[in-house]
């Protein structure tokens, strides 16, 4: 993970359109976002084209970063970006179909091996609502403070507290 | 205690709800968290992180071409607003009332002096004319240094008197 000041020269060096700082810029924080979206979206693909669609919004939008948690910054429009999609018609249907797959596994759930645990959280996440879910996944992936989340969420820190106890609370007695 | 990201989570829950219950939630959030701790989401594959990063460069490529674009529209631009404001100057300038025998000398010579191939029969044409500016140049300065009482009409004559000049050179030619 990048120190403070490396991701200071990184972001230095983005707004001076430098690829090699975009690359590391990538290096840092795809899997990060990759795992934000695979964990929103259950699906590989759809996770990817999101990836590919945050960092390119990225080189679009650095030159607006004015400092401040860069995470933030980030999750930010990675949310946007979830949110954009989730509002696009035909992905709504995707979505159904994720959820239609995600049911699928719950009938099949039994019949899953302990190496399918990944699998398993996705449908046990699949059961909360997607604001909860959301939450738990920007929290658990940006490693950002409640106080930055509740800012990003435009709500009150003590509504935040509170979706994410019940959320995770929720999560846990449906894992064990 | 003091969660990853630095805060104390108690603490902050402590602000809401009693200490005991605080300890509680928090407890619950840590253990949800680490229940997602211990089911890591997949990776990306290298080959997919390559071609964002092949995007990304196409796309900062993008970015430098337009902006290259856009410094040259605003060289053009620039250029074309100077342009437009020296002629706007030129002209008002021209308006002016010592700027009248320069107008109209401009306009005076017809192209067809410039066009013609007979030389010998030009120049005279051009020695009676330049003889005739010269001496409504001469008038047009007195008019100007006050020697007219009537400088407004006098050069509405002048003017008149010029374009009669000219159009009597179309009929010569």
């Amino acid at each position: 993970m990048a120190t403070s000041d490396e991701l200071a020269r990184i972001i230095s060096g983005c707004k001076n359109d430098d690829a090699e700082c975009f690359s590391e810029l990538v290096d840092e924080y795809g899997s990060r976002c990759y795992g934000y979206f695979y964990r929103l979206t259950g699906k590989n693909e759809l996770s990817e084209d999101l990836l590919s669609e945050l960092f390119v919004r990225l080189v679009e939008k650095i030159g607006s970063y004015k400092g401040g948690a860069f995470e933030s910054w980030l999750f930010k429009i990675a949310s946007n970006i979830f949110h954009d999609y989730l509002r696009g018609k035909q992905r709504w249907k995707k979505l159904l179909d994720v959820r239609r797959q995600e049911l699928e596994a719950v009938i099949t759930e039994s019949k899953r091996s302990e190496s399918d645990k990944i699998d398993r959280l996705q449908v046990q996440l699949g059961k909360l609502d997607a604001g909860t879910r959301e939450l738990i996944m920007l929290r658990f992936y940006s490693q950002l403070g409640l106080r930055e989340i509740a800012e990003l969420r435009s709500e009150p820190i003590g509504t935040t507290l509170s979706k994410l106890h019940r959320g995770l609370k929720r999560l846990r007695e449906m894992m064990e | 205690m003091k969660d990853r990201q630095g805060e104390n989570l108690r603490e902050l829950l402590g602000r809401f709800v009693e200490a005991e219950r605080a300890r509680e939630m928090a407890e619950d959030i840590e253990r949800g968290e680490q229940i997602l701790g211990r089911h890591p989401a997949p990776e990306p594959s290298l080959d997919v992180l390559l071609g964002i990063k092949a995007q990304m460069g196409a796309r900062l490529a993008y970015q430098r071409k337009r902006h290259h674009f856009r410094q040259i529209a605003l060289k053009i631009a620039t250029a074309a607003a100077v342009i437009i404001f020296v002629g706007i100057g030129i002209r008002s300038l021209d308006r002016q009332p010592g700027n009248v025998v320069e107008h109209f000398t401009a306009g005076f010579i017809p192209t067809a002096i410039w066009e013609s191939d007979n030389i010998a029969a030009d120049d005279l044409h051009l020695a009676s004319f330049a003889a005739e500016i010269e001496r409504i140049e001469n008038e047009v300065k007195a008019l100007l240094l006050g020697e007219s009482s009537n400088g407004e009409s006098t050069l509405d004559e002048l003017e008149t008197e010029l374009r009669e000049i000219e159009g009597s050179f179309w009929e010569k030619g």
